[in-house]
Order: structure tokens, then sequence, then C-alpha cells
């Protein structure tokens, strides 16, 4: 019996994951529950929405039930979860600027989103935005790229590659994230 | 000092992405250059910030019954009792036309067993026995109305395969937990009118859960195609 209330060993998960891949909801109830934080910290980060988060959140979760008999536990359960995770919610949100860009120009048109944000006047230096809002209020391609990296951790070359940007853009957005949010935090 | 470092500079310079050459000039700069070393600085304070965000946050407290209601109702969909050998195999409710056809006469030869039996208890009586599974007596009429039902879920879905892309990814898994939900309120419709066979209202009810997927289904395959 794994006991919920404490944390769960290596050996723990992999169990937990065996009963899980051969139907056990309540197995799969007690991964949810180890990395359920962890991936919805992603999702919310990335799509700066919250109901979002919760669609994608739940989206990568059922994606990881049906795959579960494909994780082979070379990487810890956490970190195939996590990788999932940015899968679901990129596809997502690639499938959104597809639709988006066949009616009007997508907001991650470089020239007009850069005119647009940086010519905005800084807020109010009494109003302090805190650092998750003004993640949140960062133009879509420069947000996942700023918390791909900065928060998350990636490298350039792998955002590059699971973004499909080149590496330039890459820092392009990165670079222009930064200068927004410091702008929004008044710095 | 007038030429300060760019902001590309200053940006690669805290990522360690500049050649050592460049890297060299840029702390020879900033030695010199108070502006932009408090440029620096700020920039240094903000990627610190980020990279100290909390690794958690928590999700809505009922998040999880709504995901375990997803991956019930998908068991119930695609992995009727006896099958839960071939889970690895079950794909969400966006499968191909053929593999639907496949799960929808699975479901029907596996679960009529126990759909068929209360809801029409006045009608002629026909024993059915399918592999697997005890015979037992169910309404011949209730078997057609269940094919029929199965082969509406069927042609809708297929329809709706054919109309996916023009439904934004928030409308589909809107309707994904809809059915989730639908699907979970028809599977213990089943489980209590096979408890409580003479149950005229649980009867209703399962045939208005019924109604109410096939209705969804048209309803979303109407907007698809608008």
């Amino acid at each position: 019996m794994i006991d919920p209330q404490s944390a769960p060993t290596t050996d723990d998960i992999a169990a937990l994951v065996a009963l899980a891949a051969r139907g056990d909801v309540s197995a799969f109830e007690q991964l949810y529950t180890k990395c359920a934080g962890r991936v919805y910290a992603v999702c919310v980060r990335m799509t700066g929405d919250p109901q979002r988060a919760r669609e994608y959140t739940h989206d990568a979760f059922v994606r990881a039930w049906e795959r579960l008999s494909t994780f082979r536990g070379e990487a810890s359960f956490e970190t195939w979860m996590h990788r999932l995770t940015v899968n679901v919610v990129l596809t997502a949100t690639r499938g959104e600027r597809r639709r988006a860009a066949r009616f009007v120009a997508t907001p991650d048109e470089p020239a007009a989103e850069t005119d647009m944000a940086l010519s905005t006047p800084a807020p109010d230096v009494e109003t302090r935005v805190d650092l998750e809002r003004a993640i949140a209020a960062l133009p879509p391609r420069a947000r996942e790229v700023f918390v791909l990296h900065d928060v998350e951790g990636y490298r350039h070359e792998e955002i590059a590659d699971r973004l499909d940007l080149e590496a330039s853009s890459v820092r392009a957005n990165l670079h222009r994230a930064r200068r927004l949010i410091m702008r929004m935090l008044t710095r | 000092m007038t030429n300060h470092l760019t902001w590309e500079i200053l940006n690669d310079y805290v990522d360690e992405v500049l050649t050592p050459a460049e890297r060299a000039a840029a702390e020879a700069h900033v030695r010199e250059c108070e502006t932009c070393a408090a440029a620096l600085t700020e920039l240094r304070a903000t990627v610190a910030e980020a990279r100290a965000l909390p690794a958690t946050v928590m999700p809505p407290d009922e998040l999880w019954n709504d995901v375990r209601a997803t991956i019930e109702s998908r068991k119930v969909a695609h992995l009727p009792a006896g099958m839960a050998s071939a889970r690895s195999h079950a794909r969400g409710w966006w499968m191909t036309p053929g593999k639907l056809a496949a799960a929808a006469v699975v479901l029907v030869a596996a679960t009529a067993s126990l759909t068929a039996i209360a809801m029409n208890a006045r009608v002629s009586q026909t024993t059915v026995v399918v592999q697997g599974t005890p015979s037992v007596t169910v309404s011949a009429s209730w078997l057609a109305s269940e094919r029929a039902f199965q082969q509406n879920v069927l042609e809708l879905r297929e329809q709706l395969e054919v109309l996916h892309d023009h439904l934004s990814p928030a409308t589909l898994v809107k309707v994904e937990r809809a059915l989730a939900t639908i699907d979970l309120a028809i599977a213990e419709g089943r489980e209590a009118l096979l408890r409580d066979p003479a149950n005229a209202a649980l009867s209703e009810l399962l045939a208005s859960n019924y109604r109410q997927k096939i209705e969804l289904l048209r309803r979303m395959t109407q907007l698809a195609s608008s």
C-alpha cells in the first residue's frame, strides 16, 4: 500500500505507473496528485489564462493516461509528464495561431507586436505588476519562449526545436519578453 | 561613455552565449559604464526572479474529478467489460472511422446484456449470448434501439472527424468534456438499471442521456459545418 501522504519514492512511482497502465485509476490519481501542481504551473504560465491552463492540464493528464504504456522510465515520470504537457500546450496554441491566421495577421508578427507593445507607456510606478501577472500579459510567442527559457530552464536550441523557430527568433522573442516584463515591473 | 552595450549583447551576456572575445569586451565595458552596469544588474534580477518562481501552482480542486470522468468514460465507451487488456490500444474519441466502427460493434455486443434488460420490459424477450459474458434475457427492440443509437453516434463522430479543424481546440475540449460527462451518466444509468430493471424512471433517465449525447454531437456537427 502506498501512502499518499508521504513523498513517493522512485520505486513507488514506478509501481504507481505500472498499476495505472493496467487501468488502476486510484494509482493514476496518486500520480496526478504528485504532478498536478507542476503541470498546471507550466500551463498557466505558458498560456497566461487560467481557463485554458485548466483545459490543457486536463488534456495533459488524459493523454498521459492513454500513453502510460509508452512510459519506459528512462526519465523520471515528472520529466516525462512535463514534456508531454509542453507538447500539449504548444500543439494547442499552434492550432489556435493557424486558425487566427486565416482571418487576421497573427499578433506574433514581430513588427506589429514590437511597435504596439513597446510603445505602450510603462504602468504607473505605484502599481507594480507582479512577475506572474507580467508574464501573463506578454504576447503569446514571447511568453512561451520566456517561460520555457527563464522559468523552465530550456536552452535556446531546445526551444527553437520545440517551437519550430530559428534560434535567432527565439533569442529575439526572449529579449523582447524580458524588456516588456521589466517595463511592466517598472524597472 | 556613449556607445552602450546593446540590449541583445546584455541578454546574451546574462545567458552566457557570447563568444569569449565578446564576453571579455562586454565585461570591460561594464566595468567602465555605470549605465550598462545598472542595466545588467536589473536584467539579472529579472531573470533570477523568473527562475525563482514556485515550481508548482495548484490547479482548481475539482480538476481531478474532470480528469477522472474523462478517463472513466473512455474506459466505458471504448473498453467494455472483459476488454481491459486492450486499454493500451485505446485512443480518445477522435478515432479513425474504422476504429470507431470496431469500437462501436464491440460496445454494442459486450454491453447489450446490461443495457437491454430494463428499457422495454413489455416487448418480446430474446436470449442473447455474448462470448465471455453470461447469457441474459434482453429486449429485442432495445437491442435494435441500442444499435441505432450507436450507429447514429458513429456517423456523427465521423462527420465531426472530417470537420475537426473547423472547431477551436477550446471548443473541442469542452465538447469532449461534455461527452465524457454524458458517457459517465450513461454508464451509471446502466449500472443502476441492472440493479433495478423495473425502474421506469431510471429507464427514462438513461434514454434521456442517450438523446442528450446524440443532440450534442448533432449540434457540434452543425456548428463545425456552418
